[in-house]
């Protein structure tokens, strides 16, 4: 009923350009004591203003984005909106303000951490703003009751009044909200961000272009978001979500929102395909756009650079990897290849193109041989990633190292060849924790010198007793403890800790080593 | 590289260690290894335990290794000379099982204590056989003032009386090997570690291979080295003139050269070292220390007197 009553009042779209927009975007990720810290509030509100500034009509110099900010932190940033709200005013400009909110918050409050701050008073000043129009986006949370879906817990505001005044333009102010009264809002790992902004981006992206204008308007983002994140909370979440929105809006014509074809980069959905689409930023791994590919051209504006698209069909699954520049791109059925059905079985909406990680660096060692001190060298690694969490590879560390006594100066080179299994913990998708588990072999060359050689050369001492060569091989067993800095691409940095016990054979005993391995590695995945 | 593959092969199927690499302290393998064997000896049980220690010599001074070093190119020059200086450096070896019949050293550098005059280099060792009786594990050095010591010295291989003895050469021989070689008829020994020997029936023999024999029952250089803080005093040259008498106590032994060596027996082990040399005449070629008593010997004078 909602969504028909938007449809009716929204049926005329204006242009916006002359409309002056600004943006207050606040992501938290911290709600109080009894909440369970969130994912991605503080990431989806960074994406909002991406996407508002590439395609909303939003210059960055009028958006302000807050992250994990302090209550008296927001109160300034509204003074401030509200000094530049009027001077725009005073200018005669037509004005609209976004405020988009993600984080925790109940039924009366938002949670900035440990602090609250009544939505009532932040309604109140938004209307009091100055703005022609606000839209406020409120995604919230209240509780975590699974470890993969994460509840958001906002509820619907009391209704408002705005002055309604008759302009070319629709005026006033609108709430969406990401959950319905007594509803909670989810973020979702695998979309590393809420399910509702998640969609709200999608559709401002261009998912949401139902009459294909190249415009999206708020109505068809409220139609995409409610259809989508409900249908998506009925299939697999712990409880449906139905979006909601509240308007007072007067004016004629309708909101628009973003513009995808004023975008410096879209691709061009088009010819064959039918199914549902995922857009993924390869770059990042996240989902950054989905929608339902039919007859019709579908245009996505995205940010230059590469993204995967998957395809899910009747019959089958097709994906591929496509280069973004600037401008259109077209894509076509041809530019997805099929993918094994095992593969997608197994994977799911998950699958890894990239499921190679090459890994390269320096390392440094306590030598496996006593009385050798430290060694420099390289690692080369490659590991294959079963799940987000759990790989299997193969590395090898080289290293080489001198050492000397009062009668030999001995160098040697240390190589291990190692296979494992390592698990992962990400944190806040930058981060991640690992441990492994490795055997293998190591091997050492050595090559040692007589100081005094070529005085005992002189009196005629055998060359044996002067220099001598020798290598070994033995078994090694390692563990590791790892932090990785996922920097930007598919680049990530490992700082890795790894004690390892070796052994090998010397002329007196069987020496049994714990040596410690300290390596910094990039990783990138192939 | 074959038998690498091969071998690498096994130790990944066996999953053991294979090869071998030296820790950074291994002081790798000997450069000399020395045969040693104590021969026509018989060593009665030990009070404690028999233990073998190896000594450099080392010439710390003295007239004769400077008149040596003076008149390197005529040693005999230096007959004159009477006094060296031996400084003990020991060792404590390692001896195998069947010790005391016949055991091995390794020696893993040339020996500190050389006597160095340019390029040439020399050093002489020798090994003795001790009765460890306090179980210390060395041989405890033995006061002037004292009896006996708690060790008991049974065998060495002398250098003085020079039965058998390690050589260390580098570069042209020196003027004391030369002295020494010249005196006891020797070959020039080779580079680096041999083994010198004078034996009855060869003369003087040196072999890089050859086995130090340990026969002597009258130990002589370690046993007066262990009465002078690890410093023996010989002195080889000669007292200007025999004394008219002897005290009672004097104990003699005659030398080959019309001469005699006396030593003060003052009821201490140390005093046997405190030796001094007569000599009915001198046969040096300074004219103004030259004498000759072959006609008239003392009336003590205990040796046979040859012309």
């Amino acid at each position: 009923m909602r969504l028909l009553l938007a449809c009716i009042v929204l049926l005329w779209t204006i242009p916006a350009s002359a409309q002056t927009r600004f943006a207050i975007l606040v992501g938290h990720n911290i709600g109080d004591t009894r909440e369970t810290p969130l994912r991605w509030a503080e990431r989806d509100a960074t994406r909002v203003l991406k996407v508002l500034t590439e395609l909303g009509n939003v210059r960055e110099d009028r958006a302000e984005l807050l992250l994990a900010p302090k209550k008296a932190e927001l109160s300034q940033a509204l003074i401030r909106m509200q000094g530049r709200l009027s001077e725009a005013k005073n200018r005669g400009e037509n004005t609209l303000l976004f405020f988009y909110y993600s984080g925790h918050g109940d039924r009366k409050e938002l949670h900035l951490g440990p602090e609250t701050i009544p939505i009532a008073l932040i309604e109140r000043q938004l209307q009091d703003i100055g703005a022609n129009t606000v839209l406020t986006i409120v995604d919230a949370c209240q509780n975590d009751r699974n470890p993969r879906v994460k509840e958001k817990g906002a509820v619907r505001a009391p209704a408002f009044q705005w002055p309604k005044n008759e302009t070319p333009m629709p005026e006033g102010f609108v709430k969406l909200s990401s959950a319905a009264a007594g509803e909670v809002a989810q973020e979702s790992d695998d979309l590393q961000g809420s399910l509702f902004t998640h969609h709200l981006l999608s559709g401002m992206r261009g998912s949401a272009d139902f009459d294909k204008d190249g415009t999206i308007t708020l109505s068809e983002v409220y139609r995409y978001g409610y259809s989508r994140t409900l249908e998506e909370t009925h299939r697999g979440a712990t409880a449906v979500q139905h979006s909601s929105m509240q308007m007072a809006l007067s004016g004629r014509g309708t909101l628009i929102l973003s513009y995808p074809r004023r975008a410096s980069a879209a691709l061009l959905f088009r010819g064959s395909l039918r199914g549902h689409v995922l857009v993924i930023d390869d770059a990042t791994g996240r989902i950054v756009a989905e929608f339902y590919a039919s007859s019709n051209e579908q245009l996505l504006a995205l940010a230059p650079g590469k993204y995967r698209i998957q395809l899910r069909g009747q019959s089958e699954i097709r994906s591929g990897l496509v280069a973004l520049g600037f401008g259109q791109k077209k894509v076509t059925l041809e530019d997805l290849s099929p993918q094994p059905l095992l593969s997608v079985l197994t994977k799911g909406s998950q699958y890894d193109p990239h499921p190679y990680v090459l890994s390269v660096g320096a390392a440094a060692s306590t030598s496996r041989v006593s009385n050798f001190g430290l060694w420099g060298g390289a690692r080369v690694g490659l590991d294959y990633r079963l799940s987000e969490s759990l790989s299997i590879g193969v590395l090898a560390d080289a290293g080489y190292s001198e050492t000397e006594n009062e009668l030999w100066s001995y160098r040697q080179m240390e190589i291990d060849a190692l296979i494992g299994v390592e698990w992962m913990t990400s944190f806040e998708g930058i981060l991640s924790l690992s441990t492994a588990a490795r055997l293998g072999m190591i091997a050492i060359g050595q090559e040692g010198l007589r100081k005094d050689r070529q005085r005992l050369r002189d009196i005629g001492i055998p060359e044996d007793r002067l220099q001598i060569q020798n290598w070994t091989l033995g078994p090694a067993f390692s563990t590791a403890l790892g932090l990785e800095y996922h920097s930007w691409s598919r680049v990530s940095w490992r700082l890795a800790v790894e004690p390892m016990l070796s052994l090998v054979n010397t002329p007196d005993s069987l020496e049994l080593n714990l040596s410690v391995l300290g390596t910094l590695s990039a990783r990138v995945r192939l | 590289m074959k038998t690498i593959s091969l071998a690498s092969i096994l130790c990944f199927t066996t999953i053991s260690a294979c090869g071998e690499i030296h820790p950074g302290d291994s002081l790798g393998k000997p450069i000399y290894t020395l045969r040693a064997n104590l021969r026509g000896h018989a060593i009665e049980k030990a009070q404690g335990e028999y233990r073998a220690i190896f000594a450099w010599w080392s010439w710390g001074g003295g007239d004769a290794i400077e008149c040596l070093h003076l008149h390197a190119d005529d040693p005999e020059q230096c007959r004159t000379a009477n006094e060296v200086e031996l400084m003990l450096r020991g060792v404590e070896v390692p001896v195998k099982p069947e010790f005391p019949a016949a055991f091995e050293i390794d020696f893993r550098s040339p020996p500190q204590e050389l006597l160095r005059f340019k390029d040439s280099v020399f050093a002489m060792g020798g090994l003795a056989i001790y009765d460890d009786r306090n179980r210390n594990g060395q041989l405890d050095p033995l006061n002037s003032g004292e009896e006996e010591s708690v060790d008991r010295l049974v065998a060495e291989s002398t250098v003085t009386a020079f039965q058998t003895a390690v050589l260390y050469r580098e570069g042209p021989v020196h003027p004391v090997l030369k002295l020494l070689m010249d005196d006891l008829g020797c070959p020039e020994p080779p580079m680096g570690f041999s083994v010198g020997g004078v034996y009855p029936d060869q003369g003087c023999v040196i072999n890089r291979e050859d086995t130090l024999l340990v026969t002597s029952s009258q130990p002589w250089a370690i046993a007066r080295a262990r009465c002078g803080g690890n410093i023996a005093q010989f002195n080889f040259g000669l007292e200007p003139y025999p004394p008219e008498a002897l005290p009672p106590n004097a104990v003699t032994r005659c030398g080959d050269e019309n001469d005699i060596f006396v030593w003060i027996d003052n009821g201490r082990y140390c005093d046997r070292f405190q030796e001094r040399r007569y000599a009915l005449k001198n046969t040096t070629h300074d004219p103004m220390t030259t004498w000759d008593f072959t006609q008239m010997p003392p009336v003590w004078w205990p040796c046979p007197v040859r012309e």
